[in-house]
């Protein structure tokens, strides 16, 4: 910056004005203003740090240490206590086993089809493209809450409830729109001279697809799927509607089944850990695909 | 406009593909669309239907022998509309939106800017610590703030007992709703401030330098270089972001129905809980189907305002 404000004809100003002494001045008490942000900066890492410190912390307590008048902000016994607990509960693990299943198959179907729905999209022009993708947009603003009535009837009457494929095709309802509209993203950025020059050489239209398109926006179907693998395994009110024995119950009807238990009471260790274990999948995932997911999200806002 | 404008420019520069691949473009297509009418299209169609049905708790009736629920056209939405508990929670939902986007959308301004000011190292810290907050499930959050907040041994009773003359030793946040959904705002915004922080400090970064440099020179204050520069160039971002936010939270669920285990008392209820509990709690699927509708009308506003924005920056083209 301050080489760029250096030539003097760069920057055609009045020769008494106030302020032109003020840079040099300024750029000393920019130093010290920087400091101060910076320390404002870390408090808020601070702030905004310590309910996860706070959740891994206490899952590694033993009930002892949760239970002091003031609170201990380093683990005097650190214990696996609360972690083995809830890895030993047959509920837990029927839990994780069908969180797993629901997701993942969601996750994948919507890939699939999301796929040669975005290819269409991004690639063709056709009659009823524009509503296909208003559709598309709309469905993902529709409260997913209100839908949890007539779903949770329509699947009764097909003999789908309270079982994992209902709560997969239920799953359909946001992860489907939301893949088509990421990846059509991500096709469009493959410039069309690829298909073209791909097709002159004798490629046919689905050769196109699998041999350009598809290596191309490798990097696009992971991070699309990533983030409906996110939303699937956070997904808690249809899984609460859909589903009613806890063998069949998702990962976060655990946490809350876990939580209102008189059988487990106050015990925060425990919660935490199953929290702790619960979120971990996610958090790996998004923290490592957060730029690419993030991008897919806004892109068309910052394209301004 | 523009929209019209780009498409029929491309039109012009490839004819061909245009033409040829429409058949293959509806092949590609159709899986999506079986999926969308299935799961989408056939509820909504079904909750405009129960809405417009006759009250009946018994499924039975509604789908077996659809005679014994008679249409009784918009009486649902008049018994709804003239309950005053469905206005009082109407009114709590609005009032709840209004702060949670205003907070969220004001402190994820300040930490974009502040992200923007700061050294790198700094910055890099604060970006790691929003990432992990924002990677937390709703469900996980309102879990750590419940037990944050707990009457007993809570870690904010106690940190708030230390300031002098403030007493909070065993104070109960959830006996209060006000209280309660005070917690629930924190947690709520909590989870909202990284996802706007980040977005916002991309969309600044993408501000041409000498743009800014040129305000500053000029003299402009560094409040009017955030009002005339900054701004205007976020606008686009702002919107979206805040429309967002809007339909996150007006139809806010996980956080309180966790943060009251699962049985959330009258004075927590935000429309979506009030849906829930009466729809699928009570089973007045009809009442609840309407109270859905109703909900799905009060947000239609905004997403078309969503819509034609995403149409404008040429985003949906």
């Amino acid at each position: 910056m301050t080489r760029l404000a250096a030539p003097p004809e760069a920057m055609p100003r009045p020769k008494k004005h106030p302020s032109a002494d003020r840079p040099a001045r300024r750029r000393g008490g920019r130093r010290y203003a920087t400091w101060a942000w910076n320390a404002l900066a870390m408090l808020l890492a601070v702030v905004f740090g310590f309910p996860i410190y706070w959740m891994l912390i206490t899952a590694f307590k033993t009930s002892g240490d949760v239970t002091t008048i003031t609170p201990k902000f380093w683990p005097r016994h650190p214990s696996l206590r609360g972690f083995a607990e809830v890895l030993h509960d047959p509920i837990f693990l029927d839990d994780m086993r069908n969180s797993l299943t629901i997701t993942l198959s969601a996750v994948v179907i919507s890939i699939v089809i999301g796929f040669f729905g975005a290819m269409a999209i991004a690639r063709f022009r056709f009659l009823g493209r524009k509503v296909f993708i208003f559709a598309v947009l709309i469905v993902q603003m529709i409260p997913l809450l209100a839908l949890t009535i007539p779903m949770s009837l329509l699947l009764d009457h097909a003999h789908l409830k309270n079982t994992t494929t209902g709560v997969i095709i239920a799953y359909l309802v946001f992860t489907m729109p939301y893949t088509v509209w990421t990846l059509r993203t991500f096709i469009a950025n493959v410039p069309k001279e690829l298909d073209e020059a791909a097709m002159v050489d004798g490629c046919s239209r689905w050769q196109t697809f699998y041999k350009i398109i598809l290596p191309l926006v490798a990097p696009g179907l992971i991070a699309t799927g990533v983030y409906g693998w996110i939303l699937a395994w956070n997904e808690f009110v249809l899984a609460n509607t859909l589903l009613l024995d806890n063998n069949k119950a998702t990962l976060p009807m655990y946490l809350l089944y876990f939580q209102s238990s008189p059988v487990h009471g106050a015990d925060w260790p425990g919660l935490m850990a199953a929290a702790t274990l619960t979120s971990l999948p996610v958090v790996v995932l998004f923290v490592i695909f957060q730029s690419r997911i993030s991008a897919g999200l806004t892109a068309g806002a910052v394209k301004g | 406009m523009t929209a019209t404008g780009t498409s029929t420019g491309r039109r012009v520069v490839s004819p061909r593909i245009g033409r040829r691949g429409s058949g293959l473009a509806y092949l590609l297509i159709l899986p999506a669309v079986v999926v969308l009418v299935g799961v989408t299209g056939w509820p909504l169609y079904k909750i405009i239907m129960l809405s417009l049905q006759r009250q009946d708790s018994g499924k039975f009736a509604l789908f077996h022998s659809a005679g014994t629920t008679p249409f009784v056209g918009l009486r649902n939405f008049t018994r709804v509309l003239s309950d005053s508990a469905f206005w009082t929670v109407l009114e709590r939902t609005l009032v709840f939106t209004v702060l949670n986007v205003g907070l969220s959308l004001a402190l994820g301004m300040g930490v974009a800017l502040l992200l923007n000011r700061v050294s790198k190292w700094a910055r890099v810290i604060l970006v790691a610590v929003l990432l992990f907050v924002w990677a937390v499930p709703s469900t996980v959050s309102t879990q750590i703030f419940y037990w944050l907040f707990s009457n007993q041994y809570g870690v904010v009773n106690w940190l708030l007992d230390r300031v002098p003359g403030v007493h909070m030793r065993g104070h109960d946040w959830f006996a209060d709703p006000h209280q309660g959904l005070a917690v629930v705002t924190a947690v709520v915004v909590w989870g909202a401030v990284p996802l706007i922080a980040i977005s916002l400090h991309a969309g600044i970064t993408q501000i041409p330098r000498d743009v800014l440099e040129a305000a500053r020179v000029d003299g402009a204050s560094p409040w009017q270089a955030f009002t005339r520069v900054t701004l205007p160039f976020l606008r686009p971002l702002l919107i979206i972001l805040m429309t967002l936010s809007v339909i996150w939270d007006f139809g806010v669920f996980n956080q309180i129905w966790f943060m009251r285990n699962g049985h959330p008392e009258p004075g927590y209820q935000t429309v979506g809980i009030y849906m829930y509990s009466e729809g699928v709690g009570s089973s007045h699927y009809n009442t609840g189907a309407t109270i859905g509708v109703l909900m799905m009308v009060c947000l239609l506003g905004v997403m078309v305002f969503y819509i034609r924005q995403l149409f404008r920056i040429g985003d949906a083209e």
